[in-house]
């Protein structure tokens, strides 16, 4: 079924449309009523705010840098150092036990399968007797975890300790509102030299611990992230064994994807990969400041590009139908199982799919593509924020509490290296995890049954790429980084954390929506501006005289 | 909303029967004196009270379950005057009076979620409400005990799947590269464009409803059947009426109460076609094939924390389905059906 979209000249057709539906519209108000009772104002909404940057130098933790090991190879442009073997020697970084015997609630999202509960699960009793306290953790599917938080949230029905996605903490309405009421001010806990009771945290950059601020206060406790989040995965044992050749370029993809294609034999060349499209075609990420006005991606004809290139490989199927038929929740099983050869995919998908994988299928081999753009020039990737989650401690536990809690996130913000580092990790060596003939851990039937993130996702630590128990990967992926982490974009917000206005939020799934409807082939790619014109009434040039004020509030413009 | 309100009562009718370990007298109440043309005069109130205290006693968990899961939320509705923020409360949030309906009338996008609703409900009304019947008359037909209960499970199980699974067994089937595409384009065919195409998409969601829930809404029609007189079919067949002639006169004439009924609720409904089968399919067909009123609501109002919003477009769904299911039973009436309820006065 399918019927005409009101256009989008806002006034008339609406007035228009009232009339037709206006028998409707009699039953619960009546039309005529309808317009005397306009309201005066424009719609309610939270208008957004921004952090400034010139106060949080006050509210951070001063930095101790902690190195448990040096690198086999350092990482250039911020990207991560690799180390291609386990240290034999682990550091001790943390002196006794963290916690006075407290118990604690602790809520985190979990992507997989929940692990048995407190009481059943050898994990947890272990690694809580080396905290001295016991954490009993309450998982999120992680899939859903907006919906579950927006609730919680709002209800300020809060756990002990919170862990909250930094994208869905971006989603969270007037969060600035509801972190003083729901969680505990850090600030006299952590800023400046009050943090040197806890060396772990303290070594976490400080640019990350700037993500934690909320309404001028220090709340959350950061994940420091790469300079970069995800690009395009191929399956490399597959290419090796067709000698199918890497592209450089956008043209060269396409033709690549031509070639791998063979829906006969149950094998697509491409899952989504809209989002790297965006950084193919050097779209901007979100903001591009140029010429002294701020574009929005929407607006460049490099996004244009991207959308019409996307279309084209959509309309030649060389994406397999059930990516198209869906929201992509399979493209992971479709990758591994080899019905996908290219995928676009965050860098964890990584090491979870040799952890899955390779021990059914040895010669299971993924790479990242070499990075280009697509007329073969210099990139231009899309940068990540400086942190990826927060961790929040509930409001009023008091100070014995809360100091035990940050304790305990001190213990698990040991970085690769450490002896806590493998207790949080994998837990118990001999029953947890076994070390190979290189020393590297790897899970045993227990350990895969009770092992989870949960002690990782609680608090933040340095980033490494470390796991040397999969093969090349250190190699691969420190090498892929180094060269792909000079070419991040640069951002104009860089490090300014932003809580969006609320119409903006609101603006952008009607837009995405039509974007996929373009993509998918439903709409022509020449109604991309009058999308864009829409999404710029509904709200998209508020936001860019918001995200102006900030600009020049900051002195960048 | 309102056929949750009804069920408790016809629970408390139910129970009725049941209570024949209470005195007598107890389910003889003036419930049963509805059938008689004259009622006998009320009893005072306390002669009553001491007469059915039991039964009373029994509805009181019921009572509570509605108050504190029904009535109390119910209340909330106040949001939807306000410019509702959860980290002010209600006490502090300020009052907007209609602006957030108003904003709501005026969404072209609300008018398209509702204009698909509707289309979805009256398609469904056409195609979907008569086939539970149709079924429940054909398993009434099969005479081998055996072979029933089997048709019967069979039919019913797929109600007890989620929709996450019914779509994915859809996909693995008929989807681009399930089963049978698979097969076409291993004979040199092209693969099937079924899932991913809104023009038809209102053709695949029935059929995902018939398929999930026909068998499930034969059981009321079944137990209908079962309370038809066997001897007016023996009467009839005597008379020498034919197969076709007993079903019209004696078969659908005996479902037609449950028929009316079931139909009034469902039209109260008209604005709930589901969740979850639109959302997991949005992206499938796109949102203008797909956007139903309880994906508008989660979209504009739960996904973004607008929660004013969306608690006026859900008391405007509520309020629309009262009016429809009011209307629709003063029809039945009209009719000479009784509906879901009739005044006894």
């Amino acid at each position: 079924m399918r019927h005409s979209h009101p256009s989008p000249g806002h006034g008339p057709s609406r007035r228009r449309f009232l009339g037709l539906t206006g028998a409707a519209a009699a039953l619960v108000a009546g039309s005529g009523l309808l317009s005397a009772c306009a309201p005066k104002g424009p719609r309610p909404g939270s208008s957004g705010s921004a952090a400034n940057l010139d106060k949080l130098d006050a509210l951070v933790p001063d930095y101790i840098p902690f190195l448990a090991v040096e690198p086999d190879i350092p990482g250039t442009h911020g990207a991560p150092p690799g180390f291609t073997s386990y240290p034999t020697e682990l550091v001790q970084a943390v002196d006794g036990t963290p916690g006075k015997g407290g118990s604690y609630k602790a809520m985190a999202p979990l992507w997989g399968p929940i692990p048995p509960g407190l009481g059943e699960n050898s994990f947890y009793d272990f690694v809580n007797s080396k905290l001295g306290t016991t954490i009993d953790f309450q998982f999120q599917d992680g899939n859903t975890i907006i919906d579950k938080m927006n609730a919680v949230i709002a209800a300020g029905d809060v756990v002990d300790i919170t862990m909250i996605p930094d994208w869905a903490i971006n989603l969270i309405p007037d969060f600035n509102e509801a972190a003083p009421q729901l969680f505990e001010d850090l600030t006299p806990y952590l800023a400046g030299s009050a943090v040197e009771p806890y060396p772990m945290l303290a070594s976490l950059p400080t640019n990350a611990w700037k993500w934690g601020v909320f309404s001028d206060r220090l709340y959350g406790v950061p994940w420091p992230t790469d300079p970069l989040s995800e690009w395009i995965f191929y399956r490399k044992d597959l290419f090796d064994k067709h000698g199918w050749g890497l592209p450089t370029t956008a043209e060269e993809l396409f033709e690549l994807g031509e070639e791998i294609n063979d829906p006969r034999n149950n094998r697509w060349a491409f899952g989504d990969f809209y989002r790297v499209a965006r950084q193919i075609f050097r779209a901007p990420r979100e903001w591009r400041y140029e010429d002294g006005k701020l574009v929005h991606r929407y607006e460049t004809p490099e996004f244009e590009e991207a959308v019409a290139f996307m279309r084209r490989v959509y309309d030649a199927g060389l994406v397999h139908p059930d990516i198209a038929a869906g929201t992509g929740a399979n493209s992971k099983e479709l990758f591994n199982s080899g019905k996908i050869v290219i995928t676009q995919d965050g860098f964890g998908a990584w090491t979870e799919a040799y952890q899955a994988i390779l021990p059914q299928n040895p010669d299971f081999r993924m790479d990242l593509v070499p990075v280009f753009a697509h007329d073969g020039g210099t990139p231009s990737l899309h940068g990540n924020d400086p942190s990826s989650q927060s961790v929040f401690i509930k409001k009023g536990l008091g100070e014995e509490k809360v100091t035990e809690i940050l304790a305990v996130l001190n213990y698990c913000a040991a970085p690769f290296g450490t002896v806590e580092y493998m207790v949080y990790r994998y837990g118990e060596e001999g029953r947890h995890y076994e070390l190979n003939d290189d020393g590297a851990p790897e899970l045993t039937e227990l350990g895969q049954k009770e092992v989870s993130n949960g002690y990782l996702f609680i608090s933040g630590r340095n980033n490494a790429i470390a796991e040397s128990e999969y093969p090349d990967y250190v190699e691969s992926f420190t090498a892929w980084f180094n060269e792909a982490a000079q070419y991040t974009e640069e951002n104009p917000f860089e490090g300014i954390r932003i809580q969006r206005p609320s119409a903006y939020v609101s603006a952008e799934q009607p837009t995405e929506d039509k974007i996929t409807d373009i993509l998918r082939g439903r709409r022509e790619v020449s109604e991309l501006s009058e999308v864009v014109a829409q999404w710029r009434r509904d709200g998209g040039d508020a936001a860019r005289d918001f995200y102006g004020d900030v600009l020049a509030e900051h002195g960048r413009a | 909303m309102l056929d949750r309100m009804l069920r408790p009562r016809s629970a408390v009718r139910a129970a009725a029967p049941d209570t024949a370990a209470a005195p007598q007298g107890a389910a003889r109440t003036p419930r049963d004196s509805r059938k008689t043309k004259h009622r006998p005069a009320a009893k005072p109130l306390r002669a009553r009270l001491r007469q059915d205290w039991q039964l009373l006693l029994m509805t009181v968990p019921a009572l509570g379950l509605l108050l504190v899961f029904h009535y109390i939320p119910t209340l909330g509705n106040i949001i939807a005057f306000q410019d509702y923020s959860p980290y002010r409360g209600i006490w502090d949030s300020p009052f907007v009076g209609f602006d957030n309906f108003y904003w709501l009338l005026t969404d072209p996008a609300f008018w398209d979620a509702t204009l698909n609703t509707l289309t979805i409900t009256a398609f469904q009304l056409v195609f979907y409400f008569p086939v539970p019947i149709a079924l429940a008359i054909l398993l009434d037909s099969v005479l081998s005990p055996r072979i029933r209960m089997l048709l019967q499970t069979v039919v019913y199980m797929p109600h007890f799947f989620s929709w996450v699974l019914v779509i994915t067994l859809f996909q693995q089937i008929i989807g681009g590269a399930g089963l049978i595409s698979q097969m076409l384009r291993q004979h040199g065919y092209e693969g099937l464009d079924i899932m991913t195409n809104p023009d038809t998409f209102l053709l695949l969601v029935t059929a995902e409803v018939v398929w999930k829930d026909a068998g499930w809404g034969m059981i009321v029609f079944l137990a209908a059947l079962a309370a038809i007189d066997q001897n007016l079919y023996e009467a009839a067949a005597v008379d020498g009426a034919s197969r076709w002639r007993r079903l019209w006169h004696i078969t659908l004439p005996g479902l037609r109460p449950v028929i009316v009924l079931l139909l009034i609720l469902r039209l109260g409904d008209a604005l709930n076609v589901g969740f979850e089968q639109f959302f997991l399919q949005r992206d499938a067909v796109g949102q203008q094939a797909a956007e139903v009123l309880d994906t508008f609501i989660y979209w504009q109002t739960l996904a973004v924390g607008e929660w004013s919003y969306g608690a006026a477009a859900g008391l405007v769904k509520g309020v629309v389905g009262l009016v429809l299911i009011l209307v629709a039973n003063k029809v039945a009436h009209m009719l000479g059906e009784n509906g879901i309820y009739r005044r006894t006065s």
